[in-house]
């Protein structure tokens, strides 16, 4: 039955600003049932009661996620172990004052975030260049004074390499957020199938529908990037 | 072996993740498909330039143990420090008798800092929303510094964010509002989305075809999923099972075609209930119109691959 519009008033208008009082929206935890697997929450209630087993865990699980942002932040591999490590060692030693365990993942990769940009601005302070190991800068010197040498094409394939992985990793830390692990894993990690959807909790089918998901995702948006290569 | 399913099974072959049977059947494919053949090398380079350029990136082995030792470092650390307080407890006694006044200026910052903490603090919600297929079609943004700029957490929803899906005419973005909902939407569209007491509000801000679904929690909230096109809009009740094909018309209407359930619906001057297999053009003012249509031939939502 369709009831025709009446002329009565219209509902009153939305309310702004909007109180966040609307708990009908779940964590992430409660809304996948591809989940086999123990969930960022329980590990880390168990981490907080001391299960080594859990921290361990929460480790095999985040590792190479921490890293890709570490790199992201940090634009070079050099360091990028350092700050993960310290990363994970503040997550844990701090672990009581997350206040929504569900939440673990994006509040260790804001803490991996804020210490990388922290270890950039204690080397800017310390007036040491960006460019860590001074091996571009060496070659190119050492180019000039003898041309023909190998050295600056090496450093210019060094450069070369270190912008293309920059764009995969910010290709990876782009994928939703469903993707984004099992991609760092797969490609950073080169852990298999089996063994990611161990870590993650996952079914293996799930997991498996999702590095294929998230493949097709980077070589789109890796297409728009290297227009000329024949790989994509 | 079609093609269709040697392409599906593809990257698991790169990646060296089949059974024998299957990795028989699609090597046996491979020899006779020069398409599959051609597909199979870009995605085999792909994955190991990928790998390679990776590489430095790579977690070493021992990675973990080092983890964890330096935790169990630091947690030592800090229990040494007890037995080091009596000397940091003198000292501040010292300061307390040379200096009466200390605590109560210290005790006065500490509540002024603690007073602006709470007054200033605002603890992150919970998402809104998830983008799910599709989601790499649009981006999620916050408006910060008068403009919109891209979150950094991609594929989640704030509320207060948008959803914006303009690169790719044609696809189709889902958008799951957790046990309460999901949407679709087809590019390009602009969406803006925001959870408050009364429920989940979206609100499209330019021309944009949407699908809304409520799915029934079976609860009693009464909130409600809400769509606002300037004036013209159509809510679904969120304890209920809805769901409606709106069309934010380029002329400011707004046309919903309710596929299950009901809607309510409405705009500046009128408002009324749209049934099952329905459907309503509510313009920004005055009588809504039951001569709309939404023209299946154009599109009707069948789910991307």
């Amino acid at each position: 039955m369709v009831t025709p519009a009446t002329g009565s008033p219209a509902q009153p208008a939305w309310p702004t600003p909007p109180p966040a009082d609307f708990q009908s929206t779940p964590s992430l935890d409660e809304l996948t049932a591809d989940e086999v697997g123990p969930t960022d929450r329980l590990l880390v209630t168990q981490a907080r009661g001391g299960e080594a087993q859990a921290f361990e865990s929460l480790l095999k699980r985040y590792q190479a996620m921490v890293t890709l942002v570490a790199y992201r932040q940090l634009g070079h591999p050099d360091q990028v172990e350092d700050v993960a490590q310290e990363a994970f060692v503040k997550a844990f030693m701090h672990l009581e004052d997350l206040d929504d365990p569900t939440r673990f993942k994006s509040w260790l990769l804001r803490i991996t975030a804020n210490l990388a940009l922290d270890f950039l601005r204690r080397r800017k302070n310390d007036g040491v260049s960006l460019d860590t190991t001074g091996a571009f800068a060496a070659a190119e010197e050492s180019a000039a004074k003898q041309p023909g040498r190998g050295d600056l094409q090496e450093a210019q394939d060094h450069a070369q390499s270190d912008e293309l992985r920059s764009q995969i990793v910010e290709a990876i830390y782009s994928l939703p957020e469903d993707y984004q692990v099992p991609a760092a894993m797969r490609y950073l990690e080169e852990v298999s199938y089996k063994e990611i959807s161990r870590r993650l909790g996952l079914r293996e089918e799930t997991l498996r529908k999702r590095i294929h998901r998230a493949n097709q995702m980077l070589r789109r948006k890796l297409r728009k990037l290297w227009p000329e290569t024949d790989i994509l | 072996m079609t093609c269709d399913e040697c392409r599906t099974h593809l990257q698991e072959f790169v990646d060296g993740e089949l059974g024998s049977a299957e990795k028989a059947a699609i090597d046996a494919h491979l020899t006779g498909c020069q398409e599959c053949t051609h597909l199979h090398r870009q995605l085999n380079k792909f994955t190991t330039t990928l790998i390679k350029i990776s590489e430095p990136l790579k977690p070493k082995a021992d990675f973990g143990s080092k983890v964890l030792r330096k935790f169990e470092e630091t947690k030592a650390e800090l229990n040494r420090v007890p037995s080091e307080r009596p000397a940091a407890v003198s000292s501040v006694r010292t300061a307390v008798r040379t200096f009466p006044a200390w605590p109560f200026i210290a005790g006065a910052a500490v509540l002024v800092v603690a007073g602006l903490a709470v007054m200033f603090h605002k603890p992150k919600e919970d998402p809104v929303a998830w983008l799910r297929e599709g989601a790499e079609h649009a981006r999620v943004q916050v408006y910060e510094g008068n403009a919109w700029k891209e979150t950094e957490e991609p594929g989640r929803v704030f509320s207060g964010n948008r959803i914006e899906a303009l690169d790719a005419p044609g696809e189709i973005v889902e958008i799951d509002f957790g046990p309460a909902a999901d949407a679709m939407l087809r590019a390009p569209c602009v969406l803006m989305i925001e959870r408050n007491a009364t429920g989940i509000l979206v609100r499209p801000d330019r021309t944009c075809r949407l699908w809304l679904a409520t799915k029934g929690s079976g609860s009693k909230s009464g909130k409600i999923l809400k769509l606002l096109y300037n004036n013209a809009w159509v809510q679904l009740d969120l304890d209920g099972s809805n769901a409606v094909d709106v069309e934010a018309s380029p002329s400011g209407s707004l046309v919903v075609s309710v596929k299950t359930g009901s809607a309510h619906f409405g705009n500046a001057d009128a408002n009324g209930d749209v049934a099952e297999g329905y459907t309503r053009s509510i313009g920004q003012t005055g009588k809504p119109s039951d001569a709309a249509t939404i023209d299946p031939k154009t599109f009707d939502w069948i789910k991307p691959e």
